[in-house]
């Protein structure tokens, strides 16, 4: 149990993540303990050879993928922008051209109907009125009128 | 001028700008992504993907650290999403302590303590150990040896506490070292 809680600290130390105190702790007891030091030396070379690793150069085509991609996301983004602009005039043309048949239509109604309604008060409007109401007897003056002008 | 002031050009469409920082980063990135897959046409693919997802959310940038931690942890999350979908990829079962639960795990080396490996070679079975890791495990070890990360740094670039960081790489250790014991020399001792 001892060892193992100095093994963590090892691998702390290793990464200089460790405290003095830590620090002057794991030294006492690797002093005393020849598997831990073991321990501290295979972690040691494991990390060594990992650092030592070098890089090597990527293909050149890395480079040039990567470029051409973002030509080509530039190019549909200009696309998607342009369509967007198209879209919208193309919207204000619609709209445009709907409120110019609209009145059109209005006007041309406007002709055709016969602003003259003048007959309401006819003859069949009196068998809504009860004989001798009063409502009986303007509807069959007005009715009279009517028939007196033609 | 700075990766952070590139990136802010190649949010405003300024392709040359993010030329400058692909080739200031792609060489560290494919290497990275390289001991993740220890595949180079994998690492190729990863490297161009992750290029590709910057430039697109460039305009997303913000300064709130540096540059290298925010373009790690988009490799971090490439690499870690891309070894838990590749099929075949070994997960290896250990406790909380770094142990080892699946001896089959072993790489197939010849058990034999007078072997004598050249550096090259040691090299090798490092680095396929190295692709063998857990995603998370293999990603933490890389920031902290081969970038230089300290703790805090890889735990922001992980999203993990800073003693998760410490747990991990102490595993990712404890099973390299399982790997590679019978060609580390203890005559030091």
């Amino acid at each position: 149990m001892e060892c193992k809680k100095y093994h963590k600290l090892i691998s702390r130390e290793i990464d200089n993540e460790i405290s003095e105190y830590e620090r002057e702790s794991l030294k006492l007891h690797l002093s005393q303990c020849l598997k831990c030091r073991q321990f501290k030396f295979s972690l040691l070379s494991v990390s060594d050879i990992h650092a030592g690793i070098k890089d090597v150069e990527p293909p050149s085509t890395i480079l040039s993928g990567i470029m051409s991609g973002i030509h080509e996301k530039n190019d549909d983004w200009a696309l998607a922008g342009w369509a967007k602009f198209a879209v919208s005039v193309a919207a204000v043309f619609v709209m445009l051209v709907g409120a110019g048949v609209g009145n059109f239509l209005a006007e041309k109604s406007a002709v055709d109907v016969n602003p003259v309604e003048d007959n309401i008060f006819h003859v069949e409007y009196l068998g809504n009125y009860p004989p001798g109401s009063v409502g009986y007897l303007v509807a069959a003056a007005m009715e009279g009128d009517k028939n007196e002008g033609k | 001028m700075d990766d952070s002031g590139l990136m802010f050009k190649t949010a405003t469409g300024d392709t040359e700008a993010f030329r400058e920082l692909v080739e200031r980063y792609q060489k560290s990135m494919f290497n990275f992504f390289l001991r993740a897959t220890a595949n180079p046409e994998d690492a190729e693919d990863l490297t161009q993907t992750l290029f590709l997802n910057l430039f697109k959310s460039s305009n997303k940038y913000r300064k709130t650290s540096s540059f290298k931690t925010y373009i790690y942890r988009i490799a971090s999350n490439l690499a870690i999403s891309f070894a838990r979908k590749k099929k075949g990829k070994t997960i290896v079962p250990i406790d909380n302590d770094g142990q080892l639960n699946n001896s089959s795990f072993k790489l197939s080396l010849l058990k034999n303590p007078s072997l004598s490996l050249e550096a090259g070679e040691l090299e090798n079975k490092l680095k396929t150990a190295l692709s063998k890791l857990p995603p998370d495990l293999s990603t933490a070890i890389e920031l902290r040896v081969k970038q230089g990360f300290s703790y805090s740094e890889i735990a922001e670039v992980m999203h993990k506490s800073i003693s998760a960081v410490e747990s991990m790489i102490f595993r990712a250790r404890k099973i390299l070292v399982v790997e590679l014991e019978d060609f580390l020399d203890y005559r030091n001792d």
